[in-house]
């Protein structure tokens, strides 16, 4: 049986009194596992995450951490429970790496939050499990989004916190990064005993790595476990206009595009079959699955010879991508 | 390396004391000197006097000054998270400056600073005047984001209460204007060796306040929602930090005028020096240099050597502007700008 640590119930988010929408939100974060937030701009992604982390506080409902209210939490208790990695720009480019992880353990340090050495050896470790530590003399001005970014979670490991929460991890890295970055979390989640919330608008990278999803829209708040929510079609919430739709088979992010003509594909290479979908998609053809009413007929002979049969039953043969787009984008 | 970096600016803050005693407009052999400092008599009256009763009162009033203006510039541009921040740019000392003003020049000259009751009712008019400004920009700063505008908005302010002065000028007495006017140069000579314990103690205690904030300005190196994460109470820590920079400046300003650049530049200053941003570092180096520049400012403002004296505020812009010029300039290459 799965633990909730966070249960938020009738939940109605926004800033300064005043809603992003008049939907409840109902949500169970389980313990230890990946959370994934998913939304498109403008829906309330930030401010969910900011008021479960209570830095913005909810205009009503219940938010109970281990079945205790949050508001019965002190501040201090609070900055042990929850850690944050946000989107806010840091001033701190005057630190060193070792400097600005240090910070996570202020909750613990005394006046003057002097480390001693079990701090140290805190910050040292959180800092090899980000994979930082030839950098953690440098200064933070010095790093690129994806080290800054480690950093910032390393800040969060040594807080010591069961519950991290991260607003856009990945925004603004290059893909390398981002995926570093993810499976990160995942590690932290599956060997580490922390439950992670994250928000991100890499979908594809999400439906991965997350154990369960969160979905928001501007007609509330959908959660599940992720393969439930993929079988359900529920992934199509996410975009806020018909344009586009989640492709389980690829798991991709297919663009709708308008089909004037139809098209029937012979092939038996996977990859040219692939490849010739997705041009024919884009030239405005509709892939049929059954060989009857076509415009064309394409027989791909090899993967670079083609032979294009159209209605009126005229062969032509084609060599290459280039001419065979010029082809089928005429009208034939 | 940080360590020998503190053991040097010390011994060059000693240096300063001792040069700052030692060196005036009238000579008096170096051995006297040390005879009136260390017997606190001489049988020359008028050395005695000129030690006891200008020069060193001068020299710790820089001193603190110098450490003040500093460490409430430092304040400014951590919390503010602007590195052209400080007291004098914000308005906060033009606001002291306006609270003085109304002392001094609708009492008509009456209530200078040479007597009592009028450098006690000059220094309630400063910190009133500071405070009034720095609750201003604190409504302001939740009102605008945007860190430049704030700076702009701040100015504004710092204007206004100019214009304010400046209608008050207009209407004073000519007594009023003088003994204002000479104030407003900036003067380290203002405080005598009887009002100088009043002064160390306010001193201190702003100073003081600033070490209780080493550990949340470096977590609000983060932003404001990192700091409140990590367990910080940004309410009270604004508190504190606006307590601790208002009696600072405006101490200061009372004392011995609207001082310019130097708590703009001497942050920048010991951050170029001490290459961190670290406040547990970065909060003392501060300091120390702030008394540093102070001590220079006013060994600078004796040059004319004929008996007169340079307004401080006359050399505070030279030290100062370049400096900002060069942060500016090399911003990119210096690590604590982004």
């Amino acid at each position: 049986m799965n633990e909730f640590i966070i249960c938020g119930k009738n939940i109605l988010i926004g800033y300064e009194k005043k809603p992003i929408s008049y939907n409840l939100l109902n949500f169970n974060l389980i313990k230890n596992k990946l959370t994934v937030l998913l939304g498109s701009n403008g829906v309330g992604k930030s401010t969910l995450i900011k008021t479960i982390s209570q830095l913005l506080p909810k205009i009503s409902g219940d938010i109970k951490i281990y079945n205790k209210n949050i508001e019965e939490f002190s501040q201090e208790e609070l900055s042990k429970t929850i850690s944050v990695v946000l989107t806010d720009k840091i001033s701190a480019g005057g630190l060193t790496v070792e400097e600005l992880v240090s910070l996570g353990r202020q909750p613990y340090t005394g006046f003057l939050g002097k480390l001693s050495l079990n701090d140290k050896l805190l910050v040292t470790n959180a800092i090899n499990s980000v994979k930082l530590s030839h950098k953690s003399n440098s200064f933070v001005a010095n790093l690129s989004d994806g080290e800054k970014q480690k950093a910032l979670i390393a800040k969060a490991l040594v807080q010591e916190t069961e519950i991290i929460i991260l607003d856009e991890p990945t925004a603004f890295l290059d893909i390398s990064a981002k995926v570093e970055i993810l499976n990160l979390l995942r590690d932290l989640a599956q060997n580490h005993n922390k439950t992670i919330l994250l928000s991100t608008h890499d979908i594809e990278y999400a439906l991965k790595i997350a154990d369960y999803l969160w979905i928001i829209n501007n007609d509330g708040l959908f959660c599940g476990q992720t393969e439930d929510m993929i079988l359900s079609g529920k992934i199509d919430l996410i975009f806020n206009n018909n344009l586009l739709k989640y492709n389980i088979l690829t798991n991709t992010i297919e663009n709708k595009f308008q089909f004037k003509k139809t098209a029937f594909l012979e092939c038996n290479d996977d990859i040219v079959k692939i490849l010739i979908t997705n041009l024919l998609k884009r030239n405005g053809y509709k892939i049929l699955a059954k060989k009857n009413d076509y415009d064309i007929l394409i027989i791909v002979m090899s993967n670079n010879c083609f032979i294009i049969k159209n209605r009126l039953g005229e062969v032509r043969e084609i060599e290459g991508f280039e001419e065979f787009e010029k082809v089928v984008s005429s009208n034939i | 390396m940080q360590k020998k970096l503190f053991i040097l600016l010390s011994i060059l803050l000693i240096i300063l004391i001792l040069l700052n005693i030692l060196i005036g407009s009238v000579k008096i052999p170096i051995s006297e000197i040390f005879k009136i400092l260390i017997y606190k008599s001489n049988e020359n009256q008028t050395w005695q006097i000129i030690i006891m009763q200008s020069r060193v009162p001068q020299c710790i009033t820089a001193l603190f000054c110098g450490a003040s203006l500093s460490i409430s510039g430092l304040l400014l541009q951590t919390s503010f998270h602007n590195p052209l921040a400080g007291p004098s740019i914000l308005g906060i000392t033009t606001g002291a400056s306006l609270g003085v003003a109304i002392v001094t020049l609708i009492s008509g000259g009456v209530l200078s600073m040479g007597t009592f009751s009028g450098w006690s009712f000059s220094i309630i008019g400063a910190i009133l005047g500071a405070f009034v400004v720095m609750f201003i920009i604190l409504i302001l700063s939740n009102l605008i984001k945007n860190n430049i505008m704030l700076l702009i908005a701040g100015m504004m302010v710092g204007y206004v209460a100019s214009s304010v002065i400046s209608l008050l000028n207009f209407y004073a007495t000519s007594e009023g204007v003088h003994s204002y006017t000479i104030w407003g140069m900036g003067n380290f000579g203002g405080v005598s060796l009887s009002q100088l314990p009043l002064f160390v103690i306010v001193n201190v205690i702003g100073l003081l306040l600033s070490i209780f904030l080493i550990k949340p300005l470096n977590a609000m190196l983060l932003g404001e929602n990192y700091a409140q994460n990590l367990g910080i109470n940004i309410k009270r820590i604004r508190n504190i930090l606006l307590l601790s920079t208002g009696i600072l400046s405006a101490i200061v300003t009372a004392y011995c005028g609207p001082i310019s650049f130097i708590g703009l530049a001497v942050p920048h200053i010991s951050r170029l020096i001490f290459k961190t941003q670290n406040h547990n570092i970065i909060l003392p180096a501060t300091m120390i240099c702030g008394a540093i520049i102070a001590l220079i400012c006013n060994l600078l403002s004796i040059v004319p050597s004929d008996g007169g004296i340079l307004p401080i505020n006359a050399i505070t812009p030279i030290i100062g502007a370049p400096i900002i010029i060069y942060v500016i300039i090399n911003q990119r290459k210096i690590q604590y700008f982004n």
